[in-house]
Parts: C-alpha cells; structure tokens; sequence
C-alpha cells in the first residue's frame, strides 16, 4: 500500500496538443465547406437520381468493344512512351539531382529546380498546348506525360540515390572513377528494385492520365469516353470504363510480379 | 623519395573538430604501417587525406611525387587502393564487376555506360581474384558471400588497381578473429611480394604486434609514437589508448627518443 512513497515523482507530464489541433481542423474544413457554399443536404436529396445514375452502369454495352480495345492499346501505347521518355530524362537528371553524388551543389540546386518546374507543369496543360503546337494525336500525349512525370521520376531516384550507403560512392571515388562510372556502377544498381517500383507506378498513373488525355485531342480512348457521356450512352461509358479497369489491374500485377523477381 | 610525404597537414572539419593538428610524415614503400589511436583520434582522416577523400585545411600531401591536388586526383587514386570497415561493395553486382571496378580510372567514362571493360581487365580482376582465393565466386553475387569473403574481394579490388600504395581503414573490425588474421595475411602479403605501401588503422594490439613494420600512435590529432612495434610494451599500448589528458607532452619526449633509434 505505501510502495508508491518510495518513488521518485514522474517529471511533469508533457502537454499534448492533439486535440486542439483536430479541433481546428475541423473548424477548418467546416469554415471552407460553408465559404464554397458546399450543402450536403443536397447530396442526401440527390441519393435517389445518383443511384439511377449509376444502375445504368450496370448494364455494359460492348457492341463496340473492338473499336474501345483499339483505342485502349493506344491509350497503353500512349502511356508506355510518356513513361520511357519520363525515364531516360529522369536517369540523366537524378544523379545531378541527388546531394551524394552530384558533381557540384550548383548543379544539384538547379537540377533540383528544374524537376520542380516539370511536376508544377499539369500534363492536360502541357497536352493542351502541344496539341496547338504539333497537331492531333497521341504524340503530343506521349511528351506531355513524359514532361510531367519526369519530373515526379527524377525526384523519386535522386532520393533513393541520397540513401545508398556513402561508403559505396567513397569506394568507387577512390579508384579514381569519375562521376558517371560511380553513378552506372554504385548509385544504380543499388536502387534498381525501387526504382523498378516507382516506374511502374508513374507507368500506372500515366494509363489513367492518358485515359483522359483524349479530352483535348492527345489521342487514346479518353474522346470516346466523352462523347458517350456527353450522349448519356451511359451503358457504352459503362463498357469503356471496365476496359480501363482490367487494363490497369493487368499493369499491376504485372508490375508486382516483375518487382517480386527483382531481389 | 618517400612514396607518400605529409607535410604539416592539418584537418578541421567544417563542426569545429581539429582531426590533425600540423602532422608531418613520410610513408616508404614496401613497408607496413599500422596506425593506432582511440576513435576521433584522426586515424582515418589521416588515411583519407593521403588518397583526396579529404581536402587538408592546411599543409600538403605527395604521392610518389605529385601533388594531392583537386586536378590531378585521377590519377593519383588510380595509385593508391583503399580497403573499408564496411567493404563497401555494390551488393547487387556479381564479384567480378565489383573487382573490375578497380580498372575505372583507367577508362574512359562511356564504357561505363554499357558496364563494358577490357579483355585485359578481366585478366587482371582474374588474378586478382585468385590472389584472394575467390575465383569460383567470380560470377556470385556480392551479398551472397561471408564477411570475410567480402572483405576478400574489396581487397581484390584494391590489387586490381595495381596501386603503389594500399590504405585500409579499420579492414578487420567487422570480422571475426579468423577471417580477420587471413585478411591481414592477405595485406602483409601483397605488402612484401609487391613491395607496395600498406596503410592501416586497427585497434587490436596482437595483430599490430604481428603484422606491423613500424606503428603510429596518434591521440587528438597528433602523432604521439611513431617507431618500430618491437619498443612497444602492453603498457605502452595501454597508455596510448587512455584518456589522460597530460600524457601528450611526456609521450612527446618519447616519441622524439623513439624517432631517433628509428
């Protein structure tokens, strides 16, 4: 019963700010819904036409699937080249990009800012603007995404090359390798199975990207899924949209099978 | 002319830590040199001034008389082997490449680009693989061998560097007793067939009392024994690793008595 005499007292517990601060975030969120007028009264009354909206999606309608297939390897085909070119430019800025490796701190700050502007740059504006440039089709599409994800690319490996042990560099420093031998032989083959993991991913989002990027003319199925909407073909939309659907759910298992590979 | 000659080198780094303070030797080739000290005793920026990986604040560094200078760094390193605590391989690549990687300064960039080396590249990495006792896991990957092994091939890739000079930064201490003495058998060995330079920091005094020709001590930057490990007692090595302040002028007087029987 007296044990607790004995102890030393507990130093003053630290004051815990959780509370206060989910408090003002939910001040937040409702302070934003009120100013954006956002009323969910209305989504409640709107239940009965959204459900009716959506049990037309139960009923596909593929008469047209081949031509919907087509557009969708094109869609792929499209996506395939934005992330090679996303690649390549992302494997020749991210040593420069990564502070263990680069040849000087000027070089990795400008690097740094370049892949910033890329990201900031949205592929549909991109898209939008080299369809003026160099006409329709599924080419400006290609170098759109491959512009914007370059950019999230040479992020993603620069940062894994800042992990790699220094040591490994220091080593190759020390043969007197320069910087590209360092970088072929230390930096990438010891980040080749995230890298594998971040490509695919970037491969993924830019399938769905590419996917709408038909919107304003970059070719792929997006067009065909505006138009089937802007007609209420809602059973033909319904149709191309679990075409995307089994696309991407092939690209990943694909993905994790080829990274399960890699050890 | 020594192989390697500091002169009045001093490091401290951009935190304030003085690691050398105004340290001047020269290093001869074929002879094995051992450096002790406590950690932070500047053990390993003496090593990593010789070869560039550090830049003295002050004072200079020859190797086989050339300047240690940012421009000709190349081809300096190209000289100079360097074995690491951590081995520091590229696990991922088979052992081979990573022995070939010691032919890098030798070429030119875009060969790196395809992993592409010479015939001759290969011969050399072979015989350095041998010399290890390696060959048959040319073709493993890195990570798949033991410590020792691996230690094995850092060296390799040392010898495949065909240096004049090999520095070893604490080769041992991540490896048990037994791969630790076949590692330092290995460097004593490549020491006197090739009558190169060998440079290492340790902390074990049997195997500096084994392998060393001539030993270092250095306490906080400053050389506080320098001489054959023969004058050297259990106790002299006991008081070079004990943290009393007030030994460095007395060991000083030592040294200097040592310096002239040496």
């Amino acid at each position: 019963m007296a044990m607790n005499v004995d102890f030393q007292p507990l130093p003053r517990k630290p004051a815990n700010f959780i509370p206060i601060w989910l408090c003002a975030v939910c001040a937040i969120l409702y302070a934003m819904s009120w100013h954006l007028s956002l009323s969910f009264g209305d989504l409640v009354s709107g239940i009965g036409d959204t459900g009716d909206y959506i049990s037309q999606f139960f009923h596909p309608d593929f008469s047209l699937g081949h031509k919907y297939v087509w557009l969708m390897i094109e869609t792929v085909c499209t996506a395939l080249w934005g992330t090679a070119i996303a690649c390549i430019v992302a494997l020749v800025l991210s040593p420069l990009a990564a502070s263990t490796l680069t040849p000087h701190p000027l070089i990795y700050r400008a690097t740094r800012e370049v892949l910033n502007f890329m990201r900031a740059m949205p592929d549909m504006l991109l898209a939008l603007m080299l369809v003026s440039a160099i006409g329709l089709g599924p080419l400006p599409g290609a170098f759109a995404l491959g512009i914007h994800t370059a950019g999230f690319l040479g992020k993603f490996y620069s940062e894994l090359l800042e992990r790699v042990p220094r040591g490994r560099y220091e080593a190759l420093a020390a043969t007197g390798a320069g910087f590209v031998q360092t970088t072929m032989i230390a930096g990438y083959p010891s980040i080749l199975r995230e890298m594998a993991g971040y490509t695919f991913y970037i491969f993924d989002r830019n399938i769905r990207m590419a996917s709408v990027l038909g919107l304003v003319g970059a070719g792929g199925i997006g067009l065909e899924l505006e138009s089937t909407l802007g007609f209420f073909l809602y059973n033909k939309a319904s149709a191309i949209i679990i075409i995307i659907f089994a696309t991407l759910f092939v690209v990943d298992a694909l993905s994790s099978t080829i990274r399960r590979r890699l050890t | 002319m020594p192989l390697v000659s500091l002169k009045n080198v001093t490091k401290i780094y951009a935190n304030g830590v003085t690691a050398l303070q105004s340290l001047t030797r020269d290093f001869e080739a074929g002879s094995f040199t051992v450096v002790i000290g406590p950690s932070g005793a500047g053990k390993s920026t003496l090593l990593r001034t010789i070869n560039g990986l550090e830049t003295p604040s002050a004072g200079e560094v020859h190797v086989d008389g050339q300047p240690v200078t940012h421009r000709d760094l190349r081809s300096i390193r190209a000289k100079i082997g360097m074995v690491f605590q951590e081995f520091n391989l590229v696990d991922r690549l088979n052992v081979m490449t990573n022995v070939l990687a010691g032919r890098l300064a030798h070429r030119h960039w875009s060969w790196s680009l395809g992993y592409l080396f010479s015939k001759s590249d290969y011969e050399m990495a072979h015989q350095a693989l041998d010399r290890v006792g390696l060959v048959d896991k040319a073709w493993s990957r890195a990570d798949q061998l033991s410590g020792g092994q691996r230690q094995r091939v850092g060296i390799a890739r040392a010898i495949c560097q065909q240096p004049r000079l090999i520095l070893a930064d604490e080769p041992v201490a991540s490896l048990d007793p037994g791969s630790a003495v076949e590692v330092m058998d290995l460097l004593a060995g490549i020491c006197r067939e090739d009558g190169i330079a060998v440079v290492a920091n340790l902390h074990q005094l049997d195997l500096t009392k084994r392998y060393a020709d001539r030993v270092i001590a250095l306490r906080a930057g400053r050389v506080i024994y320098d001489g054959k490990v023969i004058n050297m007692d259990d106790a002299t090595f006991k008081e070079i690793y004990e943290s009393n302040k007030d030994t460095h002028g007395k060991r000083h007087e030592h040294t200097d008595l040592v310096l002239a029987h040496a």
